[in-house]
This record gives C-alpha cells, structure tokens and sequence, in this order.
C-alpha cells in the first residue's frame, strides 16, 4: 500500500519541471485505488498521469484520475502518520532502486538502452555477394536507479526508421519485436547486400527510434556506406 | 533517494526527458476482400501519396509496397515526391486509393492479392524496367530468409544481369520456416510480393537507392512521413 506522502508533491514535481507521469502496469491500466489518493492530487496540482500496460504498443494517453473512496480523508492521512506505511528507508523514492533479479516486469518504465554491442556478422566479398551484416544489441537500464533489467524477456519492443539521405528516397517503417532471453534488444540483422560491388561513395544515413514496452528510449543515427555501418547514439530525441 | 517498497503491481515513473512513442496500431491481417472495405476520408498535410497510402494501411490493414522514383546516381540527390494538402474520401479503399493517385499521376497502383503496389506510372508497361522483368521458372528450396530468395529471384533472369542490393534495418527478414516454392512467368515485383508475404501478412517491401545502385528493403508496416507544413498546393474532396 502506499500512501500520498510517501511521494512528492505536485508542486515540488512542478518546481523541477515535471509535468507527466506516466503509470506502467502489467495487467490494467486504470491505477489502484492507494496510488490513486496519490495521482489524483498530482493531477489536481498540474501533473499529466498517462497510463500504460505493458503489453500495450499504443501510445499512453492522459487519463482522469477517479476520485478514491476516503480521499483527502484524515484517518487515511493517520495512517501514513502511525507509520504502517513506511519502511527502513522511508519516504518517496525509486522503485527502480529495487530493481533485482526477482524484478517483475513492470519495473520497466522510463528506461534507457547502453552497454552497446555492434558486430558484423558476415562481410560478403564476391563474387555473388557483397556488403556486409551487422548485429547490435543493447541492455536495458532502468531510470533513474541505473540498474540493469535482466528479467523483461518477452516485453515488447519497436523500431520506427525514417530516412535523413537526400540521396535516396524512403517512406518510414515500423518493426516490432520483443525483449531476448538476456533481456536485451537485438537488433539483427543491419546490413546492406548487394549482388554487385557498392559503389565506392555510397552513403545512406537513416535514424532510428528505439522503443521497449511502447515507450520511446532512443534514436540511433544509422550510415551505411561501401565499408561498413556505423551506429551513433542520440539517446533520446527531445 | 530513498527506496520504498510497493506491493501494486505497478511502477510509477516521473517523466521529465523524452517523449511517448508513436506507435501505430497492432498487426492485423488484413480480409481477403480489403479493397471494397469502406474507409473514413483521410488528408494529407503537405504529404505525398505514399504517405497517404501507409495512412490508409495503418487503418485497414493492407500491405503496401512502394517503388520509389530513382536518380540517376547515389551521389546526387533522389527525386522528391510531390506534396499535397487535401482530403481524400470516405470510399471505398480501391477508391482511396484512386483518389491519390489521381491527386499525383506520377504514381499508380495495382493490387496483388491483399497487398497493393505502387509504383511510378509511367514504369507500368515499361518491359526493360527492372520490376516488369520476368522470371520463366523459380524454385525455392528451403529458402532461409528474404535476402537469399531476393538474390535467387533476380539470379534467375535472363541476361542482362541486374544489380539488386537488400537494405536490412528495424525487422528480421528470417522466414518462420524454411521455404519451398514454385513459380512460373513470375516478375521480379511479384516475387517481392511473394517473399513479403512469406515474411508476414502486413509485410512490403520499397524500392529505393538509384539507378546506378537498386536497394530493396523490406518493412513490417509503413508509417507516413509527419505533415512537413502548413502551406499546400491544393485541396480536393472525392
């Protein structure tokens, strides 16, 4: 159970210039009736609550908070006063701290991707073949807490590629996959094949959001050229 | 700051970088009879037909293939679609899709099984163009993955040989199993067709590059391009 002063208030979230929350939960969307007491005055003080399910792809989008039974109740504030609620640390804090080996998962929320891997896998010389295939991966790190999520197999994940060229016409797609055993995104294959030699001067640059249980983490600059392919990481586009 | 222990299942995340992903709708099969199914109008914003067309597949469902206009080189700069401002429908979605092509004669369409091709028109019934090309007898045997049945598609040409190259960015091309095949007096698109298909049902494929260097890339959905302005050339209203 937790109760609204284990939490910051709307004002202080404001002051730093926070403005959104964003609720992620395994199986429901709609917060439970505890956090509600919390949310709701988040939003009565100007916080955007935007829930999300994790096996949901669609966007989150901002909800009403309903109103509790007891809410702004004294005795549900007494509560929090005779101490049932806190633990050894006490207080708001991050939930990501305890993020485990035992993590479920929906302690992903906010998130960000590092520990990069980025290795060919197969370079093709001729004389059928030519280019190359490249494999990148990257970890899963909550945030804030920066620990590693190593038990989020399963949870979705997308790729939205837009072209930023001006010498090659693309419409944007989108992919979608899904956390490996390691609780990794792989992304495999990147490459460029052809049945011919590449041109000595090609150059292809896309960009490519990276996104993990429908919530945007990153943008990749992607270069293709005759050699090879180079992944750059803008982490997150503002 | 602190850690707290929470029993919800769920974890409550501040936002304050990023943003919410942009995640279009799930995957979804799309009816045999696709064509007839009746759509709200949709509008372009300074967009191009294509991005009218991936509006229109994001709402129905349907596949999209798209060959683009190419330069001359990959080191010039590619030819750029027109752009328009209007609103196309409701009608059906062969309707839709020749309202766009009528708003942009430079493309247009046809219809192979539930996926639609677009291609530039005045390629249609050019017999020298690459996709026109026939194949008199293709055999896949076991075939992996889209970049080997691509290459063994335009292997199986007459003369003269023609350069292909396989762009590999944001999904796997890896067949579900292993695949067999065969196909008589098939084109090179409708191979495409084929091959996308045997990679998922919302699956296309784009052509793209230059002349000089041909890059297919296969997708698992196509997303339009964002409204680039407010200015626009045109409106029209089927």
């Amino acid at each position: 159970m937790v109760f609204p002063q284990d939490f910051p208030s709307a004002n202080f979230l404001v002051a730093h210039g926070i403005r959104q929350a964003l609720l992620v939960q395994k199986d429901r969307a709609e917060p439970q009736d505890d956090l509600a007491h919390s949310l709701l005055r988040w939003q009565e003080g100007g916080i955007k609550v935007l829930p999300k399910k994790l096996d949901d792809n669609s966007p989150p989008s901002e909800i009403t908070v309903k109103r509790p039974s007891k809410y702004k109740a004294t005795w549900y504030r007494a509560l929090a006063q005779l101490g049932l609620r806190r633990n050894g640390a006490g207080g708001f804090g991050s939930y990501f701290a305890e993020v485990s080996a035992s993590q479920n998962r929906e302690t992903l929320g906010v998130c960000s991707l590092a520990g990069d891997s980025v290795i060919p896998l197969s370079i093709y010389s001729g004389p059928s073949s030519y280019g190359y295939i490249y494999q990148a991966s990257y970890y899963v790190y909550a945030n804030p807490g920066g620990q590693k999520v190593t038990t989020a197999q399963g949870v979705s994940t997308y790729e939205n590629v837009t072209q930023t060229s001006a010498n090659y016409t693309y419409t944007p797609t989108l992919g979608q996959g899904s956390l490996n055993a390691n609780s990794q995104v792989v992304d495999t294959p990147l490459g460029l094949v052809s049945n011919a030699p590449l041109p000595s001067n090609l150059s292809i640059v896309d960009s490519q959001d990276i996104g993990v249980g429908g919530i945007y983490v990153r943008n990749n600059t992607l270069s293709f050229t005759a050699t090879g392919l180079a992944v750059t990481n803008n982490g997150p586009r503002s | 700051m602190k850690a707290i222990s929470i029993r919800l299942t769920a974890a409550l995340i501040v936002l304050s970088f990023g943003r919410a992903a942009e995640v279009s709708g799930q995957e979804t099969p799309a009816p045999t009879n696709v064509f007839q199914q009746s759509v709200a109008g949709l509008s372009l914003n300074n967009q191009d037909i294509i991005d009218g067309v991936a509006m229109l597949s994001q709402n129905v469902g349907l596949a999209v293939s798209v060959e683009h206009e190419l330069g001359a080189t990959t080191s010039g700069a590619a030819p750029q679609p027109n752009t328009f401002t209007a609103t196309i429908g409701p009608g059906t979605v062969s309707e839709i899709l020749d309202g766009l092509c009528a708003l942009d004669p430079t493309f247009a369409w046809q219809k192979d099984g539930n996926m639609v091709n677009v291609m530039p028109g005045a390629l249609v019934s050019e017999r020298d163009y690459f996709l026109n090309r026939n194949v008199n007898e293709l055999v896949f045997r076991d075939i992996r993955d889209a970049q080997e049945a691509l290459f063994k598609t335009v292997g199986g040409l007459p003369p003269p040989k023609e350069q292909v190259a396989i762009m590999e960015v944001g999904v796997s091309l890896a067949f579900a199993r292993p695949w067999s095949a065969r196909f008589q007096n098939i084109s090179i698109r409708e191979a495409l067709d084929q091959i996308a298909r045997q990679l998922g049902p919302t699956f296309g494929w784009q052509l793209t590059g230059a002349k000089n260097f041909r890059i297919i890339t296969f997708h698992q959905q196509l997303m339009p391009k964002p409204s680039r302005s407010e200015q626009g050339p045109t409106t029209v209203k089927k």
